[in-house]
């Protein structure tokens, strides 16, 4: 089923974070969404999320289960990679399935180590790692790949489009050749 | 007029021989037992009920709107106030423990609300969208946020319960405590014996503080430890 945002406004008082804003994603469809900073992409997300109401227009055909990477990390810091999956997702996943993701992203020596002991690219890939395992029908990631070397970020793009195929993707990301990468359509805001 | 002055001035020798004396009578042990185990158990009431009660505030708001009358009272009444009025109720035996729970709680539950209030938003917006469920963010979102509150609460709150509990039994004149004893050397001009006691009250306090504040940090160390 297409999602479907029809006039999706919001506003905080006088603010405009999201002028009126229409778009229609097929189902399982890859799509980027680029723009300059400010012009409402992570609002847009924040309202696909329900973190927002919006103030205007109306989202159509949004999936029961949405899984995202936020433009934090939003790790919780005391505690393991491993622990940060699992407390996230519960039985939906495995210690073995969720350990075996984390290899995949390149943190196979660091699964048990606090998340705050790791560098900001690893604490990106745990977050990266939370979402991919989590079973939704749409995958929405802010700036995903911000803060990963040229080679991690490759590696990680690909985990990305293999653990999403079939499934829906939106990725708001600054960086044309990062869209161009991933394929699919590109929105531009 | 001649006056003993021994019986206002003790010298520190005198206060540390007496305090060896008081030691090695079987009467200290049994008196010390009757008081710390009074005190430390309204300690801990309150202990547990305020952080429950602070958790389910900061998720149920109509429980805080519910509890503050009760909560502000307990701020700000006189302890002594407390003291008397609890003496119709409750036996002088035991009010220690009720005037230590009372002065406890609302340290703890206050603490563990305004933590609760503070925990990241983020944290809790990421919970709400992968459905984390409530008992799951508490274990894993509030309570490692929860951690620096309740440890200035309880700092504060265990020197608190050892001098309210011990101003309980003095005024209740609670027999076989601390408190009686206190009464006493009051009554006898025992300087020696009040200064002694005292120095025991600060040794038990800082010592059940230091114990109790570690036991938590080593429970929070093996919690995050996962």
């Amino acid at each position: 089923m297409a999602i479907i945002l029809e006039n999706l406004t919001k506003s905080y008082g006088e603010t405009l974070a999201l002028p009126p804003f229409s778009l229609r994603v097929e189902e399982g469809e890859k799509l980027c969404l680029l723009g300059p900073s400010g012009c409402g992409k992570t609002t847009l997300l924040r309202l696909l999320l329900g973190l927002e109401a919006p103030t205007g227009g109306r989202v159509l055909g949004l999936p029961d289960r949405i899984s995202a990477v936020f433009q934090e990390d939003r790790l919780c810091p005391a505690f393991s990679a491993l622990t940060n999956v699992t407390l996230a997702l519960g039985r939906q996943v495995t210690k073995e399935q969720a350990a075996r993701m984390l290899r995949e992203l390149g943190l196979g020596e660091d699964l048990n180590k606090p998340v705050r002991e790791l560098s900001g690219g690893m604490q990106r890939r745990v977050a990266i790692a939370r979402s991919l395992l989590c079973p939704a029908e749409l995958y929405v990631m802010d700036e995903p790949f911000k803060g990963l070397d040229e080679d991690t970020r490759r590696q990680v793009m690909d985990a990305v489009l293999a653990r999403t195929e079939g499934k829906t993707l939106l990725v708001v990301t600054h960086d044309p050749e990062e869209a161009a990468y991933l394929g699919g359509r590109i929105v531009r805001m | 007029m001649a006056l003993d002055l021994h019986l206002l001035l003790v010298t520190p020798l005198e206060v540390v021989g007496r305090l060896f004396t008081l030691v090695g009578e079987s009467d200290f042990w049994r008196t010390l037992l009757f008081s710390f185990s009074r005190i430390v158990l309204g300690f801990l009431l309150a202990f547990l009920l305020g952080c429950l009660l602070g958790v389910l505030s900061g998720k149920w708001p109509w429980l805080e709107t519910l509890l503050w009358p009760y909560v502000i009272t307990i701020k700000t009444v006189p302890v002594a106030s407390f003291i008397i009025i609890s003496l119709i109720f409750f036996s002088a035996r035991q009010l220690s423990t009720f005037i230590s729970f009372l002065m406890v709680f609302p340290v703890i539950y206050s603490n563990v609300l305004e933590g609760i209030r503070s925990t990241d938003r983020d944290l809790l917006e990421m919970a709400q969208v992968f459905r984390v469920p409530w008992l799951r963010r508490l274990g894993y979102i509030y309570l490692p946020h929860l951690k620096p509150f309740l440890f200035s609460a309880c700092s504060v709150a265990l020197g608190m319960s050892w001098k309210s509990g011990v101003a309980a039994e003095v005024i209740g004149v609670a027999s076989g405590s601390i408190g009686e004893k206190l009464y006493e050397s009051k009554i006898y001009f025992l300087t020696e014996d009040l200064l002694s006691w005292t120095v025991v009250i600060v040794l038990v306090s800082v010592v059940f503080e230091k114990l109790f504040l570690r036991l938590m940090k080593a429970a929070f160390d093996g919690w995050e430890g996962r």
